[in-house]
């Protein structure tokens, strides 16, 4: 072997040699910042605790926090009111609010919403959604258009806490969002919070040509149980696509209209299981006893989860007899099914 | 020409391959090291802004199936249950596979849960022996017990768990391993987030040493024994770089049998767990890839970080050797069923990077690795090289491991910060200087001879001796 390759073994050895002094030292330097940091915040929040409480009792003693804080102080402060603002509520919060505000916090979060780093972009969006400024809402709505993914998650939930009306609309369209994880963030939000907006709901799904962002409406209706909805839902759990008509179902099954009883009987015999399902989780909620002798023959589909909701639904229409007569059934999975129902009750399991 | 000039010629020949072979695995390994070290940047921010309140308050969180195999199990089966059923999550079923234990495993899960017998039907979609009884719980109604005769492998257990499974999604997880809490809640993320996601790996990290209390993690320590030590730093490596790394581009081909989240549907697609195979957590990726991407199917395989499995590692170089043995014949065995996909461009990623750099550095690795201590010191006595490049060349290797393993031990502090004590870390790092002195050349020589007993045909498991999780 030549010199040349000697040497540059020589040149490798020490270059990797460096690079493994500077990774050493990253973690020790590492730990030892992280260490420090630690306990700067714990001190100065301790020493600013106080004096943050006593200018939220009384704007007067703003004066004396300004005086008391120093440069280095901001990133404190702000923790400090974050953690006010999660536990305070009325006129608290707003003097958390207007503290945030007053010592430009506000501002630096807005401002924040559009820096280069996503982890920032993100951690502004949601300091915002915990103080609930109201007044930040046209700059969160923009924020839910960013092109991180997981930045939008952040202005989403945070305009589900600012809530109202207008902040429901516009969490509307993000249903259609490509990233499953916001849509659902979106979706959840609307279900627990959405009533308000459930005119424009139903628009959205009337109107919009994305599939994903219909069918999050669609099932959205149905969580929020919205009886507007049953004209548009009965054209749609007709959709040939099986993945267009699922959520129209599900959703008739949680609105359980007396309008979708002809449906659900035909729906039961519906080539995709999933649908055979809903159509019996609503047949059990409509509780006809005309729907008994379709759902007897449920009791023998092929799928477990759709025998499953037909005992429940019979259970549910017509009580424990019919289920008791089906343990005499000769097919063994009637008499799994009866048995499983009237042992287990008709709670769960549960699929969505 | 003589037959000392061909020897020499040989062995100069081969000093270019090991050194080239030298430049291109570690190539690769720092490759996949920058690689894993973004994509574990990215995931520490998903796993900051991924809310796990919301996915168990959300109404369309995913039900899961936890399938946990159990064969002579009863020292430890009633409270490795007790910790599934624990778990965090909306909805979820415990379905534990008793596989025909000779000892009083079932005795046990009879008596401490109530079971009673129930008549239960179920469609085979996939194939295992046969199912001798199954039981509910009186006082936990998403507990299934599943009685069946032994299938030879862990492959059947899971495979009669997923056709008695009532979920779309199924997490298969050893009994003898430990979920932390809110382990379902942080794996399912990738199936919320993106369309075609069939299975999802989580990370595995090691019990030795650290105190468990009730079946869950107390206090995350390290252990003394130098073995595990190793494999703590071994296992750091292999998770938060080379999984993280391969995920990222699609290309993942193992998900732990330890803990891995699936799509059943998919895996059925697969045709289930293979009974024969050696390595069926490897081969079943494979072959979900291979099935897929011959069925033109978007899919993808996914790995995220946060969802931790805690498991018991070997503490003696008897059954190490036993397992390492059983994880190389496990790969040759897959890598010999699904040889058609490799070098193919219609296999995509699979096809032309990660089943070549496997047989390339994980199949070939090992050979040309102990040929090199051979060949090296015979090339430095016939004067073919001489004694100082020999120690440089040596010196270089070492380093390169050290550095791969020091930057495992940094990403794991910067990321998840699991051993808080400093000269927990410390010693990490000195471990992954140390290892390259004998562990390694020791690992590579029983690889070796896994390759050999594979030839021979040999197909066992070899028994893992398990010291249990009590108070250490």
């Amino acid at each position: 072997m030549s010199a040349t390759a000697a040497s540059i073994l020589w040149f490798t050895l020490v270059l990797l040699g460096c690079v493994l002094l500077v990774l050493f030292a990253t973690l020790l330097i590492q730990r030892g910042v992280a260490s420090l940091a630690a306990g700067h915040l714990q001190r100065r929040t301790s020493a600013l605790t106080p004096v943050v409480l006593a200018a939220i009792d009384d704007a007067a003693a703003d004066s004396e926090l300004a005086r008391r804080m120093r440069p280095s102080d901001r990133g404190v402060l702000r923790h400090i009111l974050l953690r006010l603002a999660l536990d305070l509520r009325g006129d608290e919060r707003e003097a958390v609010r207007r503290l945030y505000r007053d010592f430009g916090l506000t501002e630096s979060e807005v401002r924040r919403l559009r820096s280069r780093l996503a982890r920032r972009r993100a951690a502004a969006a949601a300091h915002l959604g915990i103080l609930r400024h109201r007044e930040s809402l046209p700059a969160l709505i923009q924020a839910m258009t960013d092109r991180d993914p997981m930045v939008r998650l952040a202005p989403v939930r945070a305009v589900g806490q600012v809530g109202g009306t207008e902040a429901m609309a516009t969490l509307i369209p993000t249903l259609g969002d490509p990233r499953g994880m916001v849509a659902r963030r979106a979706l959840d939000i609307l279900a627990e919070r959405g009533t308000q907006a459930v005119d424009q709901i139903l628009t959205y799904a009337q109107s919009t040509d994305n599939r994903e962002g219909r069918r999050a409406a669609i099932e959205l209706l149905g969580l929020l149980r919205n009886p507007q909805a049953v004209p548009y839902l009965l054209e749609r759990i007709w959709n040939p696509r099986p993945d267009e008509r699922l959520p129209a179902v599900r959703a008739a099954a949680a609105i359980g209209d007396p309008r979708f009883l002809e449906p659900f009987h035909i729906l039961l015999a519906d080539p995709q299981w999933e649908v055979r399902l809903q159509a019996a989780k609503g047949l059990a909620m409509l509780g006809s006893t005309a729907s008994i002798p379709l759902l007897r023959r449920a009791l023998r589909d092929r799928h477990w989860w759709v025998r499953f909701r037909a005992a429940v639904a019979l259970a549910e229409i017509s009580g424990p007899d019919t289920l008791e007569e089906a343990l005499m059934d000769p097919d063994p999975r009637v008499q799994e099914l009866a048995r499983y129902v009237l042992a287990h009750g008709t709670a769960r399991p549960v699929i969505p | 020409m003589s037959l000392g000039d061909v020897v020499v010629t040989a062995v100069v020949w081969f000093n270019y391959l090991v050194l080239g072979y030298f430049v291109l695995i570690n190539a690769h390994y720092f490759i996949l090291l920058l690689v894993g070290f973004k994509a574990t940047r990215r995931a520490l921010f998903e796993m900051r802004w991924h809310d796990v309140r919301r996915v168990m308050q959300s109404h369309l969180t995913l039900p899961i199936s936890v399938i946990t195999p159990a064969y002579n199990e009863e020292a430890s089966v009633a409270e490795a249950v007790r910790s599934l059923l624990m778990l965090r999550y909306p909805e979820f079923e415990v379905v534990v596979v008793n596989d025909g234990s000779t000892d009083d495993t079932l005795k046990v899960l009879i008596e401490r849960f109530a079971l009673r017998e129930v008549p239960r039907t179920f469609e085979a979609v996939v194939p295992c022996r046969a199912i001798r009884a199954v039981y509910e719980s009186d006082r936990h109604s998403n507990l299934v017990v599943i009685d069946k005769d032994n299938g030879g492998s862990k492959a059947d257990a899971v495979n009669a768990g997923i056709n008695l499974a009532l979920y779309p999604l199924f997490c298969a997880i050893d009994a003898d391993s430990i979920l932390e809490d809110d382990a379902l809640l942080r794996a399912v993320r990738p199936f919320l987030d993106e369309p075609g996601v069939v299975a999802v790996g989580g990370i595995i990290r090691i019990v030795n040493g650290c105190e468990v209390r009730g079946g869950r993690m107390a206090n995350v320590r390290l252990t003394h024994a130098l073995l595990p030590l190793f494999q703590i730093v071994e296992y750091l490596r292999a998770f938060l770089f080379g999984r993280m790394a391969w995920a990222t581009i699609n290309g993942l081909l193992i998900v732990s049998g330890g803990f891995g989240l699936f799509d059943k549907k998919a895996v059925v697609m697969a045709g289930g767990y293979a009974s024969d195979s050696i390595g069926e957590d490897f081969e079943l990726i494979v072959r979900m890839h291979h099935r897929l991407r011959e069925a033109r199917v978007p899919y993808r395989i996914r790995f995220v970080p946060d969802p931790v499995c805690w498991t018991e590692v070997p503490e003696s170089l008897r059954v190490l050797q036993r397992q390492r043995n059983r994880w190389q014949r496990g790969l040759i065995d897959t890598l010999w069923r699904h040889r058609k996909m490799i070098g193919r461009p219609r296999y995509g990623v699979v096809g032309l990077l990660a089943l070549p750099a496997f047989v390339v550095f994980e199949l070939l690795g090992p050979v040309i690795e102990v040929s090199g201590y051979l060949v090296i010191p015979l090339s430095a006595w016939l004067g073919i090289v001489n004694a100082a490049f020999m120690a440089l060349f040596f010196a270089l290797a070492v380093l390169c491991g050290v550095l791969l393993s020091v930057s495992g031990v940094l990403l794991e502090d910067m990321a998840f910060h699991r051993y808080p004590r400093l000269r927990d870390l410390v010693l990490l790092c000195v471990v992954g200087v140390i290892e390259s002195f004998g562990y390694r050349q020791l690992n590579a020589w029983w690889r070796i001879r896994a390759s050999w007993d594979y030839s021979r045909g040999r197909t066992g498991w070899g028994e893992m001796e398990r010291r249990g999780f009590g108070p250490t």
